[in-house]
């Protein structure tokens, strides 16, 4: 009885994964094409087969009986979310995978997925418009469209359209500015992958663009610092009333640059062109970050010439790292705009720059020194080879 | 009264020149002296540093020590002492032991790395490189790569 049963179960496991087998060979006598692209997807070594995500019946698999009618492609972006979510939203399928089961939910709080799901919306980007259709990759495969350094192009693809876009009253050249921004130079140009992309900031599944609020928030994901030191800022009141936008008003959103000393020249004037006492803040502030900037740079200038003469600089590194921290902690410090606060990191940079300096010129009096007292020993020399040359003469006349 | 013999010319050559040998000589051997004669001190040896006595520390304290002209940061946890370099990996500000979240605390842009050097949080792109730690009769050497 109990052999009959293991038969059974044997046979009925050799059908069902020879039938998903044949169900594989038949297709591919038609639809070569997808084949090679399904080849390097990541749902092949997750064993999943055509059959998953083309049949109407998933457990129908019989690949000769009616399978014109079973097999089917999805008609429109509502139903190529629900396919995905077929497998995706489950966990017991996902588990094993360590993966979310929650992205179409997100989607459906996205700009993307409200379109679509609430306006029926079918220009909308869903799941195979980033992630592909049969050459799904792994986000963390150089290669996929998801990964970091190919997000710029994936979202540009749309959103870089100007048509597409007019249709939304959206700008169609924000991956054009991103490109242009410091974010984009380090993820792009430079591989820093914890560098942020479009997805960083506005999501991915649930993506939101951010609403003037927000921006202050998403930036101070990861400025932290800064987000810290802008609430004791008396823009920060500004921007709680809506008249400021946070980060965005001094910084841009897409085309951020590296902040410098000059965006002082640039950003403050838009709002306080005329007022005096404003701009005399920014004029102090900017003089304690130019006088620390500069001290720091005559430092190191000083610390490299001097290794460069060979000497031993170990411990005056170790102080223009820490005139760097200063240095560093101010230019967090400006956006609190409290010129009082920023005093105590600048006189510091001033203190630890002067002690360097002492360090190169001990170092390098230290080195004129050593050269100095070798006059003494090539005179010992010249006079030991008088000696010898007067010693000699000496026995060759046969003087007493 | 004594009659002393004036120093005649071959003499006062050959004292000049005895004299400048002896010197001579000195330099050679006076370093010879010193590698043969028996060792005063030891050293911890060029490859590691001291941070100081095992005991100066108490737990959960840290202190910055120069390793080859770089800040090392030496925390002494329950478990023994770890050290990492303690320059952050985000824009190069010399981070800090923070005591109250036992944590590494950059001071600059608020990056947080815990005690296996990894980023907690914070902008910094990398975790901080661990240096390994030698404790030899009670001092608390730190290796230098």
């Amino acid at each position: 009885m109990r052999l009959r049963l293991w038969l059974t179960i044997a046979v009925g496991v050799t059908v069902a994964v020879a039938a998903s087998r044949a169900a594989e060979i038949s297709c591919l006598k038609c639809h070569e094409k997808q084949q090679a692209a399904f080849a390097i997807s990541a749902h092949v070594p997750a064993g999943v087969t055509c059959v998953d995500c083309h049949t109407v019946d998933p457990k129908n698999t019989a690949p000769t009986a009616n399978r014109t009618e079973n097999c089917r492609r999805p008609d429109n972006k509502k139903a190529i979310a629900e396919l995905c979510a077929r497998c995706h939203s489950d966990v017991r399928k996902m588990n094993p995978y360590g993966l979310p089961t929650d992205q179409l939910e997100r989607y459906k709080t996205s700009k993307h997925g409200e379109q679509l799901f609430q306006q029926n919306d079918q220009k909308v980007a869903v799941c195979t418009d980033c992630h592909g259709v049969h050459d799904i990759l792994k986000a963390k495969s150089p290669q996929a469209r998801t990964y970091a350094t190919n997000v710029p192009a994936t979202c540009g693809r749309c959103h870089s359209d100007a048509k597409l876009m007019d249709q939304y009253k959206l700008p169609s050249d924000v991956v054009d500015q991103y490109k242009t921004s410091y974010h984009a130079h380090l993820v792009l140009e430079k591989g820093d992958l914890s560098a942020p992309t479009c997805v960083t900031c506005h999501g991915n599944h649930g993506a939101v663009p951010p609403g003037t609020k927000e921006v202050g928030q998403v930036c101070g994901k990861c400025h932290v610092r800064q987000a810290e030191l802008f609430k004791k800022s008396p823009h920060f009141e500004v921007a709680e009333a809506g008249a400021f936008s946070e980060c965005v008003s001094c910084h841009s959103n897409h085309a951020i640059k590296k902040a410098s000393i000059d965006l002082f020249a640039t950003a403050c004037i838009q709002c306080h062109a005329k007022d005096e006492k404003q701009l005399a803040v920014r004029d102090n502030v900017v003089k304690l970050l130019q006088q620390a900037k500069g001290e720091y740079e005559r430092a190191s200038a000083r610390v490299q010439e001097a290794t460069v003469q060979g000497l031993a600089t170990d411990d005056e590194q170790l102080l223009l790292q820490e005139a760097k921290t200063q240095v560093t902690q101010l230019e967090a410090l400006q956006h609190t705009l409290a010129v009082d606060e920023l005093r105590a990191p600048a006189v510091r940079t001033e203190d630890v720059v002067a002690e360097v300096l002492t360090g190169v010129k001990r170092l390098q009096q230290v080195e004129l020194w050593k050269k100095q007292s070798l006059w003494p020993v090539w005179l010992f020399l010249v006079v030991m080879a008088i000696l010898f040359w007067l010693k000699r003469r000496q026995i060759e006349r046969g003087e007493p | 009264m004594s009659t002393q013999q004036p120093v005649s010319r071959r003499t006062f050559l050959d004292y000049l020149l005895g004299a400048g040998l002896t010197a001579w000589a000195l330099a050679f051997v006076s370093p010879v002296i010193s590698y043969v004669w028996p060792a005063q001190k030891r050293g911890p040896g060029s490859q590691s540093v001291s941070a100081g006595k095992q005991d100066d520390f108490a737990e959960w304290q840290s202190k910055i020590v120069a390793v080859n002209g770089h800040p090392v940061i030496v925390v002494r946890t329950p478990q023994g002492f770890r050290a990492f370099s303690a320059i952050c990996t985000h824009l190069g500000c010399i981070v800090g032991w923070d005591a109250g979240r036992k944590q590494i605390a950059c001071p600059c842009h608020a990056g947080f790395f815990d005690l296996s050097g990894k980023v907690v949080s914070g902008p910094p792109p990398k975790p901080l490189p661990e240096h390994g730690v030698a404790i030899v009769n009670g001092e608390v050497l730190v290796k230098s790569a």
